[in-house]
């Protein structure tokens, strides 16, 4: 096959990353991507962005309940039939 | 208290370990509502109903996964029905933050590199707020299939199911979605941390 354009590259980032590109088409993306330093950043920073959401995410969950909120389940299930 | 001691008293009904499930899983909870809703009312109703519904079914948690992963999917149901219930602002393109092509096919702007990697970037909470903020600011139907799949570790089917769509809608949302994430937080890590 032959290489990618850049709008192909982006587009078929996500399959890239999840290793689902055609054999063909791998060899495509491969070929414009040896070549092109613009698709090269771009890819990489596609990859950097996943792990920044990630990355920024993953201690909003390590702080404590607020006690009023334990306090409003607790009192919401208090009315709840234990049955 | 462990994981069993945990799924024992659920089934038993046992206020205590209700309420170190409260304690223990509620905040990490909370940070999955806010990151769906914004809204703190909103998000602090979804966990508080999220519990309740927890409580109403726990005869059905079986134990074969663990209670925090029941406890999530519970809570980003709550969320996602509290999404539907919105009343509908008419949605923002994600157009204008896909990257854009010349003619020929070639990219229509220079990228240029990251000055550090993203992990070190990433370890100040400036950055971290940041990129929140950049989540927050994409058109919700992209916004929630990126935090499902990305943020929340859903597979694209379970995502399907979840926002009532295909698994081929889901993963082009989730394309467009880290496309325009990449649109926004780009002018602030090329350059801009001195």
């Amino acid at each position: 096959m032959t290489d990618l354009c850049c709008r192909e590259v982006s587009e078929f980032l996500m399959e890239y990353f999840d290793n689902t590109l055609p054999e063909d088409v791998h060899a495509g993306f491969h070929g414009h991507v040896a070549t092109c330093q613009n698709c090269r950043v771009f890819l990489e920073q596609y990859r950097e962005t996943i792990v920044a959401g990630q990355m920024a995410c993953k201690d909003e969950g390590a702080a404590d309940c607020p006690e009023d909120l334990v306090r409003a389940v607790m009192t919401a299930l208090g009315k709840e039939p234990k049955a | 208290m462990n994981e069993a001691a945990l799924t024992a008293g659920l089934r038993a009904v046992d206020e205590q370990v209700f309420e170190t499930l409260v304690r223990t899983y509620g905040g990490r909870l909370l940070a999955v509502a806010r990151r769906m809703l914004h809204e703190e009312e909103d998000a602090r109703d979804a966990v508080q109903e999220a519990f309740i519904n927890a409580f109403r079914s726990r005869h059905t948690f079986k134990g074969d996964a663990q209670i925090s992963t029941w406890l999530h999917s519970i809570v980003v149901n709550v969320a996602l029905m509290k999404l539907r219930t919105r009343r509908r602002k008419p949605e923002e393109s994600i157009q204008d933050f896909l990257p854009r092509f010349l003619p020929d096919e070639h990219h229509a702007e220079h990228f240029p590199s990251w000055t550090e990697p993203v992990d070190v970037a990433l370890s100040r909470k400036e950055t971290a707020d940041m990129v929140r903020k950049a989540i927050e600011a994409l058109p919700e139907t992209y916004r929630t299939v990126v935090l499902l799949r990305d943020i929340e570790g859903l597979s694209t089917e379970e995502t399907a199911t979840l926002v009532d769509t295909t698994p081929n809608a889901v993963k082009i949302r989730l394309h467009r979605g880290r496309l325009a994430l990449r649109t926004l937080i780009a002018p602030h890590l090329a350059g801009a941390h001195a």
